[in-house]
């Protein structure tokens, strides 16, 4: 399918279409409120969740969600060409935004917005509790069972197993 | 185990004078001592003294007194 005809149909599916096709290709409850690409880069696993007024964009790069992925309210998720991983029963609070593209900004004489992209792509392991307004930024390597506490900020590697804080996250307590 | 040490961790976390510190200090009168901070004070004090809490020890803490004893103990083990 051309890139005019995806960006087609993503503007004229109906988003209760999203919603049951979502229901039967993966048991996926995603809210008709929400903004979700089906397309080939998103791949779920079985009984993810998506709440309404989310935007999931898998244009550039493939977007993968393991089983039972609870995204909530408000997130925005955008997978650039290295992608996006999100290990099972991993919950994203809301507000975040988790987007795995960033611009370069080595020149002065062009605006950042025509400047090339990069990607190096985020993966978020299993069973991972992710806090309202998070932001978690392309690098990003987040191990299982990892807490990420609300507003906070995560760019590089986050152990399994631990509780991380703050701009730039840190680990505050190892989980037992 | 230096109590000294553990006392100087404490006001270091919560940013306390170490000559204030009572065994009487509980989250209830120290305002820093929150979930986070008591997060943070447990893993302070397991790097500086090179222990491990278990998380029965962990979440049993309510006051320094206890910290106090709980680290003794882990110390001891």
């Amino acid at each position: 399918m051309s890139k005019r005809n995806s960006k087609l149909g993503r503007v004229l599916t109906p988003s209760f279409v999203v919603s049951i096709l979502g229901w039967l290709r993966y048991g996926a409850k995603i809210s008709p409120r929400s903004e979700v690409e089906l397309n080939r880069n998103l791949i779920m696993g079985r009984g993810c969740v998506i709440s309404s007024y989310c935007k999931i964009k898998a244009g550039d790069g493939v977007m993968r969600f393991g089983d039972h992925v609870e995204i909530a309210t408000h997130c925005f998720l955008a997978a650039g060409t290295k992608g996006l991983e999100i290990g099972d029963y991993t919950m994203v609070g809301p507000l975040c935004c988790i987007v795995s593209s960033n611009y370069t900004y080595d020149r002065l004489d062009i605006p950042i917005s025509l400047q090339p992209g990069t990607s190096k792509g985020i993966r978020i392991g299993k069973g991972v509790w992710i806090g309202a307004g998070v932001m978690v930024a392309d690098g990003a390597d987040i191990g299982d069972n990892v807490i990420v506490t609300p507003n906070s900020v995560v760019s590089g590697r986050v152990p399994a197993n631990t509780i991380v804080q703050g701009n730039p996250a840190k680990v505050i307590f190892e989980r037992r | 185990m230096d109590d000294q040490n553990l006392r100087s961790i404490f006001a270091e976390v919560f940013n306390l004078d170490s000559q204030a510190i009572r065994d009487e200090l509980s989250p209830d009168t120290v305002d820093a001592w929150d979930s986070f901070g008591h997060m943070r004070l447990i893993t302070a004090i397991e790097r500086s003294l090179n222990i491990r809490l278990t998380m029965d020890e962990v979440v049993s803490v309510d006051s320094y007194g206890t910290l106090r004893r709980v680290v003794a103990d882990a110390s001891g083990r």
